[in-house]
C-alpha cells in the first residue's frame, strides 16, 4: 500500500505564469514517455519478476515516479494559475483551456491523452528490464527537449533535477538487469522466462 | 520432452538429453563450460552461490562467489579488488579520461587495456566484477555501481542525486552552460 | 502568515527533502546492493536525522502523513498550503 508525504520532492516555486512552457511540460504527465506511465508500467511489472531485489526496485522507483508525477502536475498547476483570456489564446494553450480549464489532465504536447499502450508489460523479465531502460532512455531525452525550448530558472531547476532522476533509475535497471543475468544461464539466458517457467507454473507435460 | 518427477527450478524442467545435444555440454547453474555435472562446492562460509571451484578460469585465488556474509574470508579474494591491485586504477581521480586503464566498463575495453565487460578484463586486472565470466552476445550490460563517493544532502537535492559519478549534465542551453560554470 | 514564518517553514522543508533525496537514493542503492555495509550504516544514520528534522517540522507546522499525529484539536491534515501550491498562494479553504 501506499503512504502520502505532505511534501514535493523537490520544492517549486514558479513565479511567472507560462502557458506555452505548460503545453509542453504536460507531455511529461500524459505523454508516452511522462512519468504516469513510467509509474504504471513498473507497478505492473513488479508482480511476476522472480527477484526479490528486482521487485524492491521496481516498486520503490515506480513510487518515485508517482511523486514525480506531483511534480510534473504542479509545475503545470503553477504555469497556469492566473492566465488571461488573450494569454491563453496567445500561447495555444486554448486548445486544452476548452476541455480541461486549468485543471490537470494526463494529456500530451500533442493533445492525444494518456493511453495503456504507452508502456507494456511483457512477463519476461529481460524483455520488461529493456523496456524499463529504454523508457528512462526517453524520458530523459524528453527532459533534455524541455530545456532547449525553456529558459525560466523556476522551471529549469525541478527539470533538471527529475532530468537526473532518470539517469539514476537507468543504472539502477541496469543493475537489477545485471542480477537477473547473474540468476540465469548466461550460455543462453533465453533458454526459458524465469517469470513464468517456476514450480507454481508448470506446464506438466507440454511438447 | 519428458520432465522429471520433482520440478523446482526451469533447469530441471529443461531435458538433459535436449540440453546436451544442443551445447554439447551438461545443464550448469553460473553457466561456467564444465564437464561434470556435480555441484560445485559452496563456500566454506555459506555463500550464496556455487561458482566454479578456484573461481573463473582466469583466477587463481578465491572462489569467485560473492558471500552473503561480509566478514567471509572468501571475500576479500573474490571481490572486485580494483580498488587494491595496483594494476587496476578505477580509483584514480579522473575516470573519465582516455589513459584510465582500470576496470569499468569504458571505451578501454575495446582496446584491450581496461577490464570491463570483455574477456579483456580476465586477463589483465582480474577484476571480479561479479558478472559472467565472458559477456554472451545479445544481452545488454550496465556495471553495478560501488559505494563510492558521496555528496552532502543540500547539494545531492540541487544536483538530483546523492553520488557524484552518476552526475551526467545536459550542456547545449546557454542557461545550462550558465548554470554548470558556476558550480 | 508572515515572510520570515513562511521562509523559515520553506527552508525546513527543503532540508527535509534533502534528507529525504539521501535515504531514498540510499534505498534504491541498497535494493540492488543489499549486503553493502557502508551504505547500510549511512541509511540508518540519515534515517535518523530524517526522522529528527521531520519531528520538529510537524511540531511546528503540522502533519506530514495522514497518519502522524495533528498535535492540535482540530484535523489540520487538509489545511493549506498543499504542496503544489506555492508560498503566496495559501488556499485557505477551510474554515476554523
Amino acid at each position: 500500500m501506499w503512504q502520502y508525504v505532505k511534501k514535493l520532492q523537490y520544492p517549486i516555486n514558479i513565479k511567472t505564469p507560462n502557458a506555452a512552457a505548460a503545453k509542453v511540460i504536460i507531455s511529461q504527465l500524459g505523454g508516452p514517455d511522462g512519468e504516469l506511465g513510467a509509474s504504471l508500467r513498473y507497478l505492473c511489472q513488479r508482480y511476476t519478476m522472480p527477484d526479490d531485489r528486482i521487485i524492491g526496485t521496481l516498486t520503490d522507483i515506480a513510487t518515485e515516479e508517482l511523486a514525480h508525477v506531483e511534480m510534473v502536475s504542479s509545475i503545470v498547476y503553477q504555469l497556469t494559475r492566473n492566465l488571461s483570456i488573450e494569454e491563453i489564446k496567445r500561447s495555444g494553450f486554448d486548445t486544452y483551456f476548452v476541455d480541461h480549464t486549468a485543471g490537470i489532465y494526463p494529456i500530451a504536447a500533442s493533445g492525444v491523452p494518456f493511453r495503456a499502450e504507452y508502456f507494456g508489460v511483457k512477463g519476461d523479465v529481460f524483455a520488461d528490464l529493456s523496456e524499463d531502460l529504454a523508457a528512462e532512455q526517453k524520458a530523459r531525452v524528453t527532459y533534455d527537449n524541455i530545456l532547449r525550448l525553456i529558459d525560466d530558472p523556476d522551471i529549469c531547476d525541478p527539470i533538471k533535477f527529475l532530468r537526473e532522476r532518470e539517469v539514476v533509475h537507468f543504472q539502477r535497471f541496469g543493475e537489477a538487469m545485471r542480477l537477473a543475468q547473474d540468476d540465469s544461464d548466461c550460455k543462453n539466458f533465453y533458454g526459458w522466462n524465469p517469470e513464468f517457467d517456476r514450480g507454481c507454473h508448470r506446464t506438466g507435460n507440454a511438447k | 520432452m519428458n520432465y522429471r518427477d520433482e520440478n523446482s527450478t526451469p533447469r530441471d524442467r529443461i531435458s538433459a538429453e535436449l540440453f546436451f545435444r544442443e551445447y554439447g555440454t551438461e545443464i550448469q547453474r553460473c553457466g561456467c563450460r564444465r564437464d561434470t555435472r556435480e555441484d560445485k562446492p559452496r563456500c566454506a562460509n555459506g555463500c550464496r552461490e556455487t561458482e566454479n571451484r578456484g573461481g573463473r578460469r582466469e583466477r587463481t585465488d578465491g572462489c569467485g562467489c560473492m558471500p552473503r556474509d561480509a566478514s567471509c574470508a572468501e571475500r576479500t579474494r573474490s571481490y572486485c579488488e580494483r580498488h587494491t591491485n595496483s594494476v587496476c586504477t578505477r580509483s584514480d581521480t579522473d575516470r573519465r579520461t582516455e589513459s584510465r586503464t582500470g576496470c569499468g566498463c569504458s571505451t578501454e575495453r575495446r582496446t584491450g587495456t581496461g577490464c570491463g565487460c570483455s574477456t579483456e578484463r580476465h586477463r589483465n586486472t582480474g577484476c571480479n566484477d561479479r558478472v559472467i565470466p565472458a559477456p554472451t552476445l545479445a544481452m545488454s550490460y550496465i556495471p553495478m555501481q560501488q559505494w563510492g563517493e558521496l555528496m552532502n544532502c543540500e547539494t545531492a537535492l540541487r544536483e538530483g542525486t546523492l553520488f557524484r559519478e552518476l552526475v551526467f549534465p545536459f550542456f547545449p542551453t546557454p542557461w545550462c552552460q550558465r548554470k554548470y560554470r558556476n558550480l | 502568515m508572515n515572510n520570515s514564518c513562511n521562509d523559515s517553514r520553506y527552508t525546513l522543508e527543503t532540508k527535509i527533502s534533502a534528507l529525504g533525496l539521501c535515504v531514498h537514493e540510499t534505498a534504491l542503492f541498497l535494493n540492488t546492493h543489499p549486503h553493502c555495509k557502508e551504505a547500510l550504516d549511512y541509511f540508518r544514520c540519515k534515517r535518523r536525522e530524517l526522522f529528527e528534522l521531520t519531528e520538529k517540522y510537524e511540531e511546528k507546522y503540522g502533519p506530514l502523513t495522514a497518519f502522524s499525529d495533528p498535535a492540535r484539536d482540530c484535523w489540520i491534515w487538509i489545511d493549506s498550503p498543499w504542496p503544489w501550491q506555492t508560498q503566496d498562494m495559501c488556499a485557505c479553504r477551510t474554515k476554523r
